[in-house]
């Protein structure tokens, strides 16, 4: 992973102490709450429900152990024992002291961490594929591109003030693992006829009030041009994005009110000019920071499964384990395995600062001391031998990190809701622990198959319903707790934004409504067809049907 | 208002005049994009210097064949939020090689200070009782730089390999 | 019995305080100073906003009863406000220690705390 220089160290360095002097003259009333908001925004720092909340960056999710270690050392330190992993690949700590934060800072910063930009009308982290490096399928490791931009857009004196916050992600692999299409910018890395590297641009994508699937603003640009034509993009928007209203303030507006030809346009011209003005990196650098990312140690294994075939028969839960958390790696003799963050009744995403610990000293043991957040809010460990895997889902399954619920109903993507969140209309967590609790039985799970379900709090959409297969959006209805159901999001290269279904169930309705969902699905579904496949061919009508004419007739 | 220029309060020559009055003989005024348009060659032949006032949604490429003639422009940040003077700046730094006055006016903030410099201003209009050794201060607080912008200053990857940025 | 209190976060640590009597801001809702007439309303919103060690203040509406025995109970109306008073229904570890008995989570749908349906 990559490793700081002197100058990343300084960098880091310089504004803990610029954020020290900030926060004093905050604490000292020189600088008013309207002028210090910006400032803390840009260091990650929201005011929110019940205290404030650090949003810690997690760059492309790639953590060292000795990183999560200090994860866990501040969140008991500094807040009340745990953290919270997001949709972004990111840690949020929800209890830290507006005094406390400079010191919190500069602790990250003892291990190559921040909180730049994690919050404010900036480049945010930038995401990538967490099983980059080791997927059998992968065209190039999408790190070696979200670390260049990251270093690019930190800081960046022309795109700190931008109508709005701005993502980005990168994409290295045909299975997208990083919700591409639904990002301000989406880069597919792809090959020319020539085997040149180089990307599909997307601009536009976006989830909140007005969800859309980017598009693409140019087939291949060339690897070289990265910077310069993401500066060219950038530009445009910063001159044209609207600021007149915060709701129609990101770029997919303007996509839709410009026109993907009119824009391509615009931004192609500019980026004619700005290809010449010495944005683009040279070779040199390019070759820096992808050295960084180069193969662990791997040894040389036979791809014999045996031994792994013969625990997951002796052991059935750990049989369902390896079947849905555990991906392929391109190594033989090695695998992907996944640690779900989703046990039944807990927080989705949640951590305590003890499984941090564990989970850090597990890595260092079987995964070469380093793992990976996923957007879906679980962790990964990329490069585990076969051979290790039950003893180290033992070890998982002894501290309630062993949930084999990969992308089944169980594995719920939640934002944190009304319980935390100031800007929520309902509570997301207790919904998403009855819909565990509903459908705990894992065998139940299993025949269900590959189902994504998501739950955002508020039409902000932090926990990406509308991309969800199942999407679950919390309203405030007369001054209650309300849900609205959508069917059909997805979030992989077959982008597609959920449909509601009807009307809004209330919150003793909305679990009832999603097992009557599933169960219609079990009925109608072709034999090893999973649920996105039976939706796709049968649309909403079933669904519909069984959520309110049968109702309506049972009534009757 | 306060004129900072290379650290120090300075006095400000410039007057900006309305589009509906007259400009006095020796007076160095800066008018609007709109009243540049209609009068730029009496504008120019005047004994004294001129300046134009861009509004933000204006592009520089409007004034980019003049840019000879032109003593400074004025930028402004309505908000501090508004951040797309950032962009016209750099155009006229960068790209148009501009070699005159680049003020920023308005809503005009010690934190953006750095990010502005960056972006080829060199003059700003700040709020009456600014702490001025806290703007120094702020114009310090990053040394390592990881992009090229408008102010030639290399950018950290020019100085891992020993580049020249091109301005 | 509608009346109005403010409420805010302590600027230090952004933990949620409600405008008491004498300006000081209390952790205690119970405590709070309520103002029912206009006036009063107008005064303890400028007042709310203008004080220093806090951020974010506004004036929220809740219900106030005094069952015999128990002192002046103060009940947001909006359940939003209820989790802001008393602490995220799903980590009861963090709760106010001060959360009234009278806070039934088995009530209605829209009770701050829920042990599970």
């Amino acid at each position: 992973m990559y490793k700081y220089d002197d100058f990343d160290h300084a960098f880091v360095a310089e504004r803990v102490e610029q954020f020290r002097e900030q926060v004093a003259r905050r604490l000292s009333g020189e600088l008013t709450e309207d002028e210090f908001k910006p400032l803390r925004l840009m260091n990650g720092l929201y005011l929110q429900l019940h205290a404030y909340m650090l949003r810690v960056a997690i760059p492309y999710g790639l953590l060292s152990s000795t990183q999560m270690r200090k994860l866990a050392q501040i969140a008991r330190t500094y807040d009340r024992g745990y953290g919270h992993f997001t949709t972004r690949q990111n840690i949020q700590y929800n209890w830290p002291r507006l005094e406390d934060t400079p010191d919190i800072l500069e602790e990250l910063a003892s291990v190559e961490m921040h909180a730049i930009q994690t919050s404010g009308n900036c480049i945010r982290n930038v995401t990538a594929d967490q099983y980059a490096g080791v997927d059998p399928e992968e065209i190039d490791d999408s790190r070696v591109w979200a670390e260049l931009i990251r270093q690019w857009s930190s800081l960046h004196p022309e795109f700190s003030f931008l109508p709005r916050k701005f993502k980005i992600a990168v994409t290295g692999a045909p299975h997208d693992r990083t919700a591409v299409k639904f990002h301000d910018i989406g880069l597919i890395i792809k090959r020319s006829d020539a085997g040149e590297i180089g990307f599909e641009v997307l601009v536009g994508g976006g989830l909140g009030r007005t969800p859309m699937i980017g598009r693409t603003i140019r087939e291949f640009l060339p690897k070289d041009y990265l910077l310069s034509y993401l500066e060219a993009i950038l530009r445009v928007y910063n001159q044209l994005g609207r600021r007149d209203n915060k709701y129609k303030a990101r770029i997919k507006i303007l996509v839709h009110e410009t026109g993907i030809e009119e824009l391509r346009d615009m931004v192609e011209a500019e980026w004619t000019r700005m290809k010449e003005e010495g944005i683009d990196l040279p070779d040199a650098e390019l070759a820096r920071v992808r050295g960084f990312f180069t193969e662990p140690d791997y040894e040389d294994l036979p791809d014999n499964d045996q031994y792994l075939q013969v625990k997951q028969f002796e052991n059935p839960t750990f049989g369902r384990w390896v079947r849905a958390n555990v991906a392929p790696h391109k190594k033989p003799g090695y695998a992907v395995a996944n640690i779900s963050l989703k046990p039944v009744g807990g927080a989705p995403g949640d951590a305590t600062a003890a499984q941090m610990d564990a989970v850090a000293d597990l890595a260092d043991r079987y995964s070469f001391g380093e793992l990976r957040v996923a957007h879906e809010q679980n962790l990964v460990f990329a490069d585990v031998k076969k051979a290790d895997l039950y003893a180290l889902w033992k070890e998982l399954d002894d501290i309630q990190l062993g949930t084999p619920n990969l992308g089944m109903i169980s594995d719920i993507i939640s934002c944190p809701g009304l319980d935390y969140c100031s800007l929520a209309n309902a509570r997301s967590i207790p919904v998403a622990q009855r819909i565990q609790r509903r459908f705990a039985d894992i065998k139940r799970q299993f025949d269900i198959g590959a189902l994504t379900l998501n739950i955002s709090g508020c039409i902000n959409a932090c926990g990406h319903h509308h991309a969800g297969h199942i999407g679950i959006l919390g309203v405030d209805r007369k001054g209650e707790e309300y849900y609205q159901l959508t069917l059909g999001g997805s979030a992989d290269e077959n982008a597609a934004i959920g449909k509601i279904v009807g009307p809004a169930f209330s919150s003793a309705e909305i679990v009832d409504a999603v097992e009557t969902v599933v169960e219609t699905y079990l009925k109608v579904r072709n034999e090893g067809e999973p649920f996105i496949d039976t939706y796709r061919r049968l649309g909403q009508t079933p669904f519909k049907s069984a959520l309110f004419e049968e109702k309506q007739h049972a009534a009757a | 208002m306060p004129l900072l220029k290379q650290g120090q309060l300075t006095d400000d020559h410039w007057v900006r005049v309305e589009d509906d009055a007259d400009i006095a003989d020796e007076v160095a005024a800066v008018v609007s994009l709109e009243r540049w348009q209609a009068d730029a060659d009496l504008l120019k032949r005047r004994n004294a210097p001129v300046g134009v006032a861009l509004a933000n949604d204006q592009s520089p490429d409007e004034i980019a064949d003049d840019l000879d003639a032109i003593g400074t422009v004025f930028l402004t940040f309505p908000v501090y939020t508004d951040g797309r003077a950032f962009s016209q700046a750099r155009l006229l730094r960068q790209r148009y090689g501009y070699k005159g006055e680049i003020r920023a006016t308005g809503n005009v903030l010690r934190d953006q200070y750095a990010f502005m410099q960056r972006c080829g201003f060199d003059a700003f209009e700040i709020a009456d009782g600014s702490d001025l050794a806290g703007w120094g201060r702020s114009a310090q607080a990053v040394s390592h730089h990881y992009q090229t912008a408008a102010d030639g200053v290399k950018a950290v990857w020019e100085k891992r390999h020993g580049q020249q940025a091109e301005i | 019995m509608s009346i109005h209190i403010a409420t805010a976060n302590r600027l230090t640590d952004g933990i949620v305080v409600f405008l008491g009597y004498d300006g000081e801001w209390t952790r205690h809702i119970d405590d709070a100073r309520i103002a029912e007439r206009d006036d009063d309303i107008a005064e303890l919103k400028v007042e709310a906003e203008t004080a220093k060690t806090v951020v974010g203040a506004y004036l929220i509406e809740a219900d106030v009863s005094s069952p015999e025995g128990r002192g002046r109970i103060i009940s947001p109306l909006s359940y939003k406000e209820r989790i802001r008073a008393f602490g995220p229904s799903v980590h009861p570890a963090f709760a106010k220690k001060v959360v009234p008995e009278h806070f039934d989570p088995r009530a209605d749908a829209s009770a701050v705390f829920m042990n599970g349906i």
